[in-house]
């Protein structure tokens, strides 16, 4: 804890206008993650969870508040900034996969590193790719389409798409929320793994025995965070 | 039960509609300029093409043309005077028939001795065509040929203009040239005239007798001499062309005037054929255009349709989890559209109404019938079919953006993961097929525009300033060559004593006019060199126009004589007579025994009224009084009227009529006015053709993207960048887009490779307005393909993957 953050989120702040009110989704979260962190965050339904992951995702803009990237604030940065920083130093994981059904297994995985800017060479993609795709045991699927697949392979998939480009950090949202309880405890063995590997995730999830696996458990409540012990959620 | 179920799903889909003003007013306004276009030109080809004349017995009229017959060779469109009254007196296999001549007459005793469009008629006209009368009655059997009356009906529009709708009018006399009327009856409003001769408003209808033609020499052909007539029964069309043939060429050989080898005979044509088979071709090229023009649309409209279905999508999904049956949904939907298409049908039947007024502006003189123009019982089922159609098709695409065959999927999907519901083939096709029918709609509107604006912006050589043209009617007191010519120089020196006048100049036609004069010129040997512009003019004329002469000089004060072998060509002529050049002084000849000497070479001039190829090529022979006509220069800062001129030659001549007077200012804007609506209806088309592609390219874009807008988002949170984006999907839309312009061309070509003919009057192939178009519809659909997207990438990407 005493090495600088990887992640650091200061009195972030996210309100929701639409015409007939304003939803506080988030009100002043600190937060701040360090490398090989493996975090969930969990609480009610509508108390701000995924919200909370858009903004670490820089999926969206917070209302007010800073955020650090490895000490560099990217709370200001224009829409192609942040679409290189999430190139790089993000990888998503969603509860829907969010697999592009039109692209074959080894072109969804690819994808990030088609964005990279300047353009990376097939050879490197494909070693990359392979590589990835390797670490969740799909490697022998590559050319099929994603429909093609089951659900838990599906998340496999998005797993190794997540990773390809070596992210700084790993977001995670419901990751078992599609999946049956078996598939769904593969999944999360294998997020296990990545992290005693040495990668950074952060996750959210609605099931405490998911939560539990993690080394910090935070605790969101109407958008407002309180790092939870273990004993209160048994409460 | 059925009713009110029925009217219950129309509340309903009212109450639908009421919640999305924005796709409502698109579909109508869209789908209304459309079927107004569609409509409008529908009537006009119903009128040209099935609709029968509004006589009775209408399909047994026929119209009677001689055909002279040359070397073999048939010669149609002119009628020997003196053949059709022979064959009026002398026939047995008609029925009926009627002469009609075409003539114009000043009506004298007339404060404003307004020229009037006459026809000469025998009284069976009347029947013929059932004239229904306002007032009187038609002519009397009595009052034909060689009876001596001379009798007159009017036509409603002179009777309600002239003379106020009088009712004291049946009785009165009317002076008309050197002979006097009496006014029998008013023809009604409604009356119709087929247009025999000429496209063109019909004053009134004078009696055989004193008709100046009738005693016409047999070799005297004219096209403004008609006749109508019914068969008689039992008589074939091919036996009385058969015996009124004989009858004509016997009495023409007779006659003496024939050459060795010419013979006459008669052709009996429908009375459809005579007057709209020429424009048939016209009509049906603008049905094609507006044919073009409604797919457009209905491409647009099928997509905006598209988009609401898909909103709908997880309402309908429901409802049919619940039980609807198909049926239903489909009747909802359907009740849906046929609304939108009804309203859109109403305002597009007003727009056709405006459309007609348009059309007889434009096409004035050009198509016959337009005055027939109305929303009649065909068009109006017409217009209902069309909008049960275009409402059944778009109920139809709707309904098939739901398969009821995986409600599970779509209930789940709940717009989320990729949710393409329309083949992206399908998306392809609309796309290609708006930029190619645009692109056609493009090219030719351009085409047209810029040909209008050439014609619009060419300038005319001269100037029309202060400048008038004057033709007089010397009446019979004047028949004889040199009374005319004595009549032109006293009338000269008149209208130069007064005191507005700068200048005259005598000449026997304006400068700027519609229409032409042409005769034969050949060369010393009689060597036919070619037909070329004429006219005839005194030695003031060049300098009154201010045309400058390139090279000799103009006449000189012996101009007025008879004897005078001179001739002035333009500078467009001198290079066809002497491409070498050395002009000057060479002879050529109009007739074997009248060689003319060229002495100058003035520079070409541009007639608006004119526009033939080699309209420029031109040349002026002495003034010869045929027409008493001058070119008149007033003084800067004065102006000249027609009663002005009336009172101060009456002075000398208290008989003389004004045959014509215009200014050629004014003559000059009415050339071109045509030329103005043709631009500005072309700019609006073209317009109208961008504005079509544009929306409805943006609306598949726009409905696609907005179904792929969760994986943008995907692509998006994986780090894409904007321009990445961007490059990715102009790409895919472009590609539809190319294969339309390209598809745009190849139709535009082969249109205009099938219809050259006809096209090649309207419209020249122009490179520049080809090359003008593809950039304007590419810029066009670009932007069109970019909207839709930008609207999706230019934000955070949370939003696209909630699918806000
Ligand atoms: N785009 C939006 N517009 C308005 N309100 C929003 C929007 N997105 C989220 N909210 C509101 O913000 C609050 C937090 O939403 P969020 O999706 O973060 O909740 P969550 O913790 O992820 O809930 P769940 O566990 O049900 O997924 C909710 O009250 C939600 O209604
Ligand atoms: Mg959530």
């Amino acid at each position: 804890m005493t090495t600088e953050a990887k992640i650091q989120m200061i009195d972030i702040t996210k309100v929701f206008v639409t015409e007939e009110m304003e939803t506080h989704a988030l009100r002043g979260v600190d937060l701040e993650i360090y490398d090989g962190d493996y975090l969930s965050i969990s609480g009610p339904s509508g108390c701000g969870k995924s919200s909370l992951l858009s903004l670490l995702g820089l999926l969206d803009s917070p209302t007010s508040g800073r955020y650090l990237i490895e000490g560099k604030d990217v709370s200001k940065l224009s829409i192609n900034e942040r679409a290189v920083v999430r190139n790089q130093k993000i990888g998503f994981i969603f509860q829907a996969f969010n697999l592009i059904d039109e692209l074959s297994v080894f072109d969804n995985v690819a994808l990030p590193l088609r964005y990279r800017e300047p353009a990376l060479s097939a050879s490197v993609i494909k070693d990359k790719v392979m590589a990835s795709l390797e670490k969740v045991q799909m490697s022998h699927r590559t050319s099929h389409k994603p429909n093609q697949l089951s659900g838990g392979q599906q998340q496999r998939i998005a797993i190794a798409r997540a990773l390809v480009g070596d992210p700084a950090i790993l977001l995670v949202d419901e990751p078992t929320g599609n999946l049956d309880s078996k598939n769904g405890d593969a999944v999360m063995d294998m997020l296990a793994k990545l992290t005693q590997a040495g990668t950074t995730l952060c996750m959210v999830t609605h099931d405490p025995r998911y939560a539990d696996m993690a080394g910090r458990r935070l605790h969101l409540l109407d958008g407002r965070m309180a790092e939870s012990l273990r004993f209160q959620e048994a409460v | 039960m059925a009713v009110t179920n029925l009217i219950h799903e129309f509340k309903l889909a009212y109450l639908s509609l009421k919640r999305a003003p924005g796709f409502v007013a698109i579909v109508v306004a869209t789908l209304s300029i459309t079927l107004g276009a569609l409509l409008c030109i529908f009537n006009l080809n119903h009128l040209l093409l099935t609709k029968a004349f509004p006589y009775p017995d209408a399909d047994k009229l026929m119209v009677l043309d001689h055909v002279i017959t040359v070397d073999g060779v048939p010669q149609h469109g002119s009628n020997s005077i003196a053949g059709m009254q022979h064959l009026y007196k002398q026939q047995n296999s008609l029925e009926s028939m009627a002469l009609v001549q075409r003539d114009r007459t000043v009506l004298v005793n007339h404060q404003d001795q307004p020229r009037l469009s006459v026809r000469y008629v025998t009284p069976e006209y009347f029947q013929l065509v059932a004239t229904p009368m306002a007032l009187g009655r038609p002519f009397s059997q009595e009052e034909g040929i060689d009876s001596g009356e001379h009798v007159a009906v009017m036509s409603f529009r002179l009777w309600q203009e002239q003379y106020q709708g009088r009712a004291d009018i049946i009785g009165s006399k009317l002076q008309l040239g050197d002979n006097t009327y009496r006014v029998v009856g008013v023809a009604a409003e409604n009356f119709q005239p087929p247009q025999l001769t000429d496209i063109e408003y019909e004053d009134i209808w004078l009696s055989w007798d004193n008709n100046p033609h009738a005693d016409a020499q047999w070799g005297m052909f004219t096209s403004a001499m008609k006749a109508i007539a019914v068969l008689e029964d039992g008589v074939s069309h091919q036996q009385a062309q058969a015996t009124l043939s004989a009858l004509l060429n016997d009495a023409y050989r007779a006659s003496g005037s024939t050459l060795e080898d010419e013979m006459l005979s008669v052709a009996l044509i429908s009375l459809e054929d005579a007057i709209s088979a020429d424009s048939q071709n016209v009509a049906l090229l603008l049905l094609a255009g507006a044919l073009a023009l409604l797919l457009i649309a209905t491409a647009n409209v099928t997509n905006l349709f598209l988009s609401r279905a898909a909103q709908k999508r997880r309402m309908l999904a429901i409802q049919a989890s619940l039980g609807a049956r198909t049926q239903q949904l489909f009747r909802a939907l359907f009740a849906e559209s046929l609304l939108l298409c009804l309203a859109s049908t109403t305002v597009g039947l007003l727009m056709a109404g405006w459309g007609f007024v348009l059309l007889q502006q434009l096409a004035e003189g050009e198509l016959p019938r337009l005055h027939e123009l109305s929303l009649d019982v065909a068009t109006l089922v017409f217009s209902v079919f069309v909008a049960l159609v275009l409402a059944l098709l778009f109920a139809w695409l709707s309904r098939s953006v739901i398969n009821f065959r995986d409600l599970r999927e779509q209930l789940q999907s709940s717009g989320k993961g990729s949710g393409v519901q329309i083949d992206k083939k399908v998306r392809s096709s609309l796309v290609i097929a708006q930029v190619s029918l645009a692109c056609v709609l493009l090219i030719g509107s351009t085409m047209v525009m810029q040909q209008a604006l050439q014609t619009i912006e060419k300038p005319l050589g001269f100037n029309t300033h202060q400048l008038y043209h004057l033709r007089v009617d010397p009446g019979q007191e004047f028949r004889d060559n040199d009374a005319r010519a004595a009549l032109s120089r006293d009338l000269k020196s008149a209208l130069q004593k007064m005191p507005q006048v700068a200048a005259v100049s005598r000449s026997i036609a304006a400068p700027i006019r519609e229409g032409r004069m042409s005769i034969t010129l050949s060369d010393e040997n009689m060597q036919r060199i070619g037909s070329f512009r004429i006219n005839l003019v005194d030695e003031n004329y060049f300098n009154l126009l201010q045309l400058p002469m390139a090279q000799g000089r103009g006449f000189q004060n012996q101009a007025d004589d008879q004897s005078s072998t001179e001739m002035v060509v333009s500078e467009s002529l001198a290079n066809i007579l002497a491409p070498e050049g050395g002009i000057l002084g060479k002879v050529f000849k109009l007739e074997e025994d009248q060689p003319m000497r060229v002495v100058g070479v003035v520079k070409d001039y541009f007639n608006p009224g004119d526009m033939e190829e080699g309209s420029a090529a031109k040349y002026y022979l002495p003034h010869f009084p045929y027409f008493v006509g001058f070119d008149i220069k007033v003084s800067a800062d004065s102006a000249l009227s027609k009663q002005q001129i009336m009172e101060s030659l009456a002075q000398i001549y208290p008989k003389l009529r004004i045959e014509e007077f215009i200014k050629l200012d004014t003559s000059y804007q009415e050339l071109i006015y045509r030329h103005k609506v043709s631009a500005a209806l072309t700019l609006g088309l073209t317009l109208l053709a961008l504005l079509l592609a544009g929306a409805g390219i943006y609306g598949v874009l726009s409905y696609s993207t907005q179904m792929r807008r969760y994986e943008l988002g995907i692509h998006m949170a994986l780090g894409a960048k904007t321009h990445q984006l961007q490059r990715k999907i102009m790409l895919e839309s472009l590609l539809p887009v190319a294969l339309g312009l390209l598809g745009g061309l190849l139709i535009a070509l082969l249109a205009y490779g099938l219809a050259k003919q006809q096209l090649s009057q309207l419209v020249q192939p122009n490179v520049l307005a080809l090359l003008s178009a593809l950039p304007l519809m590419s810029a066009t659909a670009a932007l069109a393909c970019y909207l839709p997207v930008r609207r999706v990438i230019v934000q955070d990407p949370v939003k696209a993957l909630r699918n806000e």
